[in-house]
């Protein structure tokens, strides 16, 4: 297998510098680390699924990987080549990105024809004569009738608007697409249908897919493979059976345990304490330690170096540098119990 | 059996486009007991969020109630005069929203804003309100609520602000408890934290709660009750567990079997065809028939509500019996 989108060591920091007007004040500007040396690299056609909550740099990386973003330290490759290395470069074009919202991602004043056939007439992927029969194409691509090229992006629903965003991706004929959320505003009815698009997309085009989803369930449902992260930090990588059936740091664990389960009757809840710290100000040690039910001495101090959980997945927990503490930790007492 | 603490039959919300009265939410039955949680379920435009609105009669003009009624307690809601009814809301029916930074006044502290709900109903003096306030801040979770109640709400976080508006919500110990999508915007470590605390105040208050969301999983893992909502009708209502494990509306099946768990790993998911259309241009009779797999010409005429199992009430011609596909 070839790696189609590799991040090696990236970080991404916001704010800090010095304006003169904070040099005046002899004031410092607050940095914060959105993404803390994150490498990871996607194998052509596999989906990797990337989940966490608010604030954990999910949609930093996402735009780092887009090319969107230049990240403060560290590369990004497509195919083995640095992306944006050079005006005209085709790197830019291959890896193409998919919006939460597309009400905000499509321009309103424009119809669906333009929104889509933009890009690769100004790339000279289509000849103006051709344009039409493409962008036709690519609407019954993702299960439009030909009349939605002449519709406004407020002419259509939720629904609609995503294979809008998702065609207009397509039109430029990415190798890679980076589906930020794609599902996450649309109804439960509605997200299996653009799922099961983008499952089509893979199985048809064989398109590489970075999938950022605060939702469990739908990672689950569409990922090979499955990174966690917390406060800017992969805290968990590997297949998706491993990381999400056998969860190894505390933190997927109690990520999977809040998820409602349906059809199990009422359930008692026995949430993570505690909230997500602030990224101006991460906790010592391992982020996770204040919040975390088997946190020990060390978490305070020491950041955990990754290591191999018994599932095959590497995960960054001072619980699996010992195989001792390893095994108390797993036997330890589930965190929902039925009423 | 004590008589139900809210009971809505044939309740009819009109908006008037294009000069005429067009229905968006019609003939809506709901009962809540005593102590019980009824969880809505349904997606954007079935009219859950409606019929929360109508219910304390918050509805926006040019929306009005066109038919029906609304008993609480055994006073119409209705037919009730507004000054009435300015006294029931807020102390006898709270209300939590989806989106805390909305409700929530960004110009005063919290405590000033707890202080009101209480004051507008009752002379207190200031120290009574502020220990209701302060119990009322611990009761949800919060860490040092004395220093809680000079913040403003800018300065917590989502999930301290839902927190802070539940506690609101609970200050003048309501019967009834309506909560339209109150996790949604939350992560899910703070959606379990916050579903753990409403569960455990209800159960020492012993209020009723009407819980309204798009995601089943969430109503189901709480409620007693279930409704299931589409294009402005209860398509189908019953005890929780029973809805789910055996629906009877094609619809609710459609539903249970488009969640990802429902199906096999990476095969494509099973879906409703088609999408709810707006309200001004919904089918006659049955709203579902465009999209349903069992549609007859008899769908075209609207179907009465009907007991099919004990307890679980459907609108539909053709429902499902248990363990049958749609």
């Amino acid at each position: 297998m070839t790696v189609a989108l590799e991040l090696a060591d990236v970080s991404q920091e916001f704010g800090g510098g010095n304006a003169w007007l904070d040099r005046l004040l002899h004031r410092e500007r607050p940095v914060v680390k959105a993404v803390r040396s994150v490498s990871l690299a996607i194998e052509t056609s596999e989906v990797f699924g990337l989940v966490g909550e608010s604030g954990c740099g999910k949609s930093t990386l996402s735009r780092i990987a887009a090319g969107l973003l230049s990240p403060s330290r560290g590369r990004v490759l497509v195919d083995g080549e640095p992306i944006r290395k050079r005006p005209g470069s085709r790197a830019g074009l291959e890896v193409q990105m998919i919006f939460q919202n597309p009400m905000a991602s499509l321009n309103p004043r424009r119809r669906v024809r333009d929104i889509i056939g933009e890009a690769p007439l100004m790339h000279g992927l289509v000849r103006r004569a051709e344009l039409r029969d493409y962008v036709e194409a690519l609407l019954a691509r993702v299960g439009l009738d030909a009349e939605f090229a002449e519709r406004f992006p407020h002419q259509c629903s939720g629904g609609q608007r995503q294979r809008i965003g998702i065609a207009r991706a397509l039109a430029v004929k990415p190798k890679v697409l980076i589906c930020d959320e794609p599902v996450t505003a649309l109804d439960v009815s509605i997200q299996a249908h653009v799922l099961n698009l983008f499952m089509e997309l893979r199985r048809d085009l064989g398109l590489t897919m970075l999938f950022v989803s605060h939702d469990l369930r739908v990672i689950r449902h569409v990922a090979d493979r499955v990174g966690i992260m917390y406060l800017g930090e992969m805290v968990e990588i590997g297949t998706a059976a491993a990381v999400l059936g056998d969860p190894a740091h505390p933190y997927t664990r109690g990520l999977l345990d809040s998820v409602p389960k349906l059809g199990r009757g009422r359930q008692r809840f026995h949430p993570v304490s505690g909230e997500i710290p602030s990224p101006f100000a991460p906790p010592p040690g391992c982020a996770y330690h204040p919040r975390c039910p088997s946190a020990m001495d060390i978490c305070q101090r020491e950041k955990p170096a990754a290591g191999i959980a018994p599932g095959g997945q590497r995960v960054a927990c001072h619980l699996y540098r010992t195989p001792a503490a390893a095994a108390s930790a797993v036997a330890g007492p589930p965190l929902v119990s039925a009423v | 059996m004590d008589a139900p603490l809210l009971e809505i039959s044939a309740l009819t919300v009109a908006y008037p486009i294009g000069g005429r009265d067009v229905p968006v939410i019609d003939e809506v039955e709901l009962t809540v007991r005593r102590g019980e949680i009824v969880g809505v379920v349904g997606e954007s435009g079935s009219g859950k969020t409606i019929t929360a609105y109508s219910i304390v009669r918050l509805l926006e003009a040019p929306g009005r109630i066109t038919g029906g009624s609304i008993r609480f307690d055994g006073v119409d809601l209705a037919m009730l005069p507004e000054e009435a009814m300015r006294d029931i809301r807020g102390r006898r029916i709270a209300m939590v929203l989806q989106d805390p930074t909305a409700t929530l006044n960004p110009v005063l502290t919290v405590g000033a804003q707890m202080a009101e709900a209480i004051t507008c109903h009752a002379a207190a003096d200031a120290r009574t309100v502020r220990e209701r306030c302060v119990e009322a801040l611990r009761r949800v979770g919060i860490a040092n609520p004395e220093e809680r109640l000079q913040a403003y709400p800018h300065e917590l976080s989502g999930g301290m602000r839902q927190r802070v508006a539940i506690a609101t919500a609970m200050l003048n110990g309501p019967n009834l408890l309506i909560a339209d999508e109150p996790t949604t915007a939350l992560d899910v470590t703070i959606q379990a934290q916050i579903l753990h605390e409403v569960q455990r105040l209800l159960e020492e208050s012993g209020a009723s709660a009407l819980w309204i969301s798009h995601d089943l999983s969430v109503v189901s893992s709480i409620a007693d009750v279930l409704a299931v909502m589409y294009a402005g009708r209860v398509v189908e209502e019953g005890p929780c567990d029973q809805v789910i494990a055996a629906p009877a509306h094609p619809y609710t099946r459609g539903l249970l079997d488009a969640f990802p768990e429902a199906n096999a790993h990476g095969a494509p998911l099973r879906q409703i065809p088609g999408s709810v259309g707006s309200p001004a241009a919904r089918p006659s009779g049955c709203s579902f028939r465009p999209r349903c797999r069992r549609a007859t010409a008899a769908c075209e005429g609207v179907p009465e509500r009907r007991e099919i199992r004990p307890g679980q009430f459907v609108r539909c011609f053709h429902p499902l019996a248990p363990g049958e596909v749609a």
